[in-house]
Parts: structure tokens; C-alpha cells; sequence
């Protein structure tokens, strides 16, 4: 994820103070890894030195002044283009179930437990991610749904994989 | 988020299904090869394993719809797979329960007709019938359907028709051969809960036949058949 133009995008969505938009981004997005405050202000303060955002006000209290910040329109025109932008992958990874099972096979090991154990591994791991998402908020289903269907591209690839491993090791021989 | 429970067996009793070295030859195929599986109580247990690697015979095997070469089937202390084929009739339809890919609905049925079918071919009066398909189609979020022809019902409903229908009987075990495999993946999401729901409520023993990982998720454990062989990981990893 870019977390500096979803970040943009919130503050363009939705004006307000440092601290909001930082809990706002940590509610969204920041599950697995919430947004720093320093990181918060110097993203704010490129923002608007870039004329991508304004500071609109400051409030003034017993600590630090607070400044509320608004998108402007170059701001939303950034995040626009970045919505255009796709994010299909068409590039063959080569993940470390792929450099094992490789390997395995160079070493004559049995490649096809060692796909087995992940298979279980990833299953258990998708019981897991469906029992929490039965009672969670919406934004998390749908960021449950994504981890589970990874989860079962991994599970499809490994069937595939198992049932290619005899060619796949005639090829590497 | 990050924080997610232990996957696991939470509802699981004594064993309540049990087959021992089940052998089984479609032809000059040979399906099953000593096939050893014990499921218990309450436990939502997943067949997996690729296309004809001998899943659905082993789900047939189990529900006594065909009888293996050698072995045998256990149910609540019913030897299933020894019983001739009168009383196997009758141990399915007054102890089990099915639900299929498509469904199977009659089509010139009721949907409520449709759930009161099993009962009425086990003895069950009529209106005592119809009235207990009455409380699992509103179990089941269908109320107010009663009247409609599976044709008049969409894919998710006509699905929990055929779930009512293979829990009307309170089974002690329910098979289910990819139940949801003909449902958009929303529709299968929510048939997959209400089946799940249901039958952790009622303390169902599930046994569900399926090659989507998403389906299986729901399970407490799979058993993963390959080449007619059996391997469960929880039963490994208790031996």
C-alpha cells in the first residue's frame, strides 16, 4: 500500500487535525502497522509545501498548537491519479515455497510433504482468518476476505505444484 | 485484527463415525485403499484431495450409499457397511442427512414439501411433517417461502431448502458434496455460515465433501485424500 497518498486521500476526504487523521488512517489501514506522529506531521508538512493540502487553523492549548489541515485540489488531483492507477501483477514471483520445494527436489527430499505441511499450515491459518471474520466489522471483512483468498491462491498453487512435482524434477535432473 | 483465536476442535464428542481399512474398486479403478477415519461428535470434519482421488466415494462409503469391498463403516454403534440394503435405506433416512452440489430439489414440489419429503418416507404424518419443515425453513431464513417452487427461489435459497431438508430428520451425521459449488461466492459465504451455525447449535456432526479451500475453512479439520489414500493432520498429530 502507498501510505502516503491513502494518507493524502483522507485528508483530502476528510479535513481535520493531525491526530484525527492519524487515528482515521490507523482505523482504515493501520491494523498490522500504525502511523508514527512524526511520521503524521512531516507527511502534513510536504503536503503542504507541495500546495497539496492548507493548514486552515491552530489551536492553541496547554501543550504543542494544533493545526487542522484541508485537502486542495491539486491535493485530490494526486489521489485521482493514483486511484486510475492499476495494480495487477503480472510478474512471476519466486516465494520461499517456491525456493523450498525447488530445492528439495535438488536434494531428493520429499517435496511433496514438505507441500503437504503448507497446505495444512495455510488451511488452519484460513479456519482462523474465517472464525474472526464472522463477527468483525465490515472494513475488516474485506481485508479478511483478501488474506483468505491469498490463502487459497497459495493452496491452488500447491495443488498444481504437487501435481506437477514428477515433471518439475525430471526437468531439473 | 491481529489477533485471531486458535483454530481447533471445540465442539468434538466421542467418536461417533468410524471406518476401518475400507477398500473400494469402481471398475479396474482402484478407488480406496485402506482407508482408515474417525470422526467425532459435533466436529464439522473437511474431505479433501484432488478430482478422482476417491473423495466421494469416501463420502458415499461412509453414508452407507454404496458398501465397500472390505472394511467397515461404523455409525453410533450401527455397523453400517454390514447391514442389508432395506436397513441401510432406513439408517439413512431416519439417522443421516445429505445436501448436494445442486441441490436436487423436486421440482414440482413445494420448498416446504421438499423439507417435509424425509420425514414422510421415514412414517412422519403429514401436518406434523409439514410443520416441522415449517420451523427449519424459518430456521433458516426462509419464512414467508413456504409455497415456492424450487424454479421460483434463487440459487442461495433453494440451497438452504436442501439444507433444511437434510436437517429436518435431526440426523447424527449430515454429508454434504460441495454444497456450495454452484453458489457466486457471497451467496456461498452465507449458506457456508448458516450450515455451520446450524449445526453447532444442534451438535451435528458434519461431514462435508469439498476441493474449495474457503469451504473447508469452516471445517475443524480436513482429511485430505490422494490416490485413495486417507491423511488427516489432526489425527497425526494426536497419535
Amino acid at each position: 500500500m502507498d501510505t502516503s497518498l491513502a494518507f493524502l486521500g483522507l485528508v483530502e476526504a476528510r479535513p481535520g487535525y493531525g491526530y484525527e487523521l492519524k487515528q482515521l488512517y490507523d482505523e482504515h489501514f493501520g491494523n498490522a502497522k500504525p502511523l508514527a506522529y512524526g511520521q503524521v506531521y512531516a507527511m502534513l508538512a510536504r503536503f503542504a509545501r507541495d500546495h497539496l493540502i492548507e493548514m486552515v487553523g491552530v489551536e492553541d492549548g496547554s501543550g504543542p498548537s494544533r493545526k487542522q489541515y484541508q485537502g486542495l485540489p491539486e491535493g485530490r488531483k494526486r489521489v485521482i491519479e493514483w486511484l486510475a492507477t492499476t495494480d495487477a501483477d503480472a510478474s512471476a514471483s519466486r516465494t520461499n515455497l517456491f525456493a523450498k520445494v525447488v530445492i528439495a527436489l535438488l536434494l531428493d527430499e520429499d517435496a511433496a510433504r514438505i507441500l503437504d505441511a503448507q497446505r495444512t499450515a495455510l488451511l488452519d491459518a484460513m479456519r482462523r482468518l474465517t472464525r474472526a471474520k464472522q463477527n468483525a466489522a465490515l472494513l475488516d471483512v474485506l481485508a479478511y476476505d483478501h488474506a483468505l483468498l491469498r490463502a487459497e491462491a497459495d493452496i491452488r498453487w500447491i495443488d498444481l505444484a504437487e501435481a506437477r512435482l514428477k515433471d518439475v524434477k525430471e526437468s531439473l535432473s | 485484527m491481529t489477533h485471531l483465536a486458535h483454530a481447533g476442535t471445540p465442539h468434538a464428542g466421542p467418536a461417533l463415525v468410524t471406518a476401518r481399512g475400507l477398500e473400494k474398486h469402481h471398475g479396474r479403478t482402484h478407488a480406496l485403499r485402506g482407508v482408515d477415519v474417525t470422526i467425532r461428535q459435533g466436529e464439522i470434519v473437511a474431505v479433501m484431495g484432488p478430482s478422482g482421488s476417491g473423495k466421494s466415494t469416501l463420502l458415499h462409503c461412509l453414508a452407507g450409499v454404496i458398501t465397500p469391498d472390505a472394511g467397515e463403516v461404523t455409525i453410533d454403534g450401527t455397523q453400517v457397511s454390514a447391514l442389508p440394503e432395506d436397513q441401510r435405506s432406513r439408517f439413512r433416512l431416519t439417522r443421516l442427512g445429505f445436501v448436494f452440489q445442486f441441490g436436487q430439489l423436486l421440482p414440482e414440489l413445494s420448498a416446504q414439501d421438499n423439507v417435509a419429503l424425509p420425514l414422510m418416507l421415514a412414517g412422519t404424518r403429514r401436518a406434523r411433517a409439514l410443520a416441522q419443515a415449517h420451523s427449519w425453513l424459518a430456521r433458516l431464513g426462509l419464512e414467508g417461502m413456504e409455497r415456492r417452487l424450487p424454479s421460483e427461489l434463487s440459487g442461495g435459497q433453494a440451497q438452504r431448502v436442501a439444507l433444511a431438508r437434510g436437517l429436518v430428520n435431526a440426523p447424527a451425521v449430515l454429508f454434504a458434496d460441495e454444497p456450495t459449488g454452484a453458489l457466486d461466492s457471497l451467496t456461498a459465504e452465507r449458506v457456508m455460515e448458516t450450515l455451520t451455525e446450524v449445526v453447532r447449535s444442534a451438535g451435528t456432526t458434519l461431514v462435508i465433501v469439498t476441493h474449495d479451500a474457503r469451504v473447508a475453512s469452516y471445517s475443524d479439520r480436513e482429511i485430505f485424500i490422494r490416490d485413495g489414500r486417507a491423511t488427516s493432520p489432526a489425527l497425526e498429530g494426536a497419535a
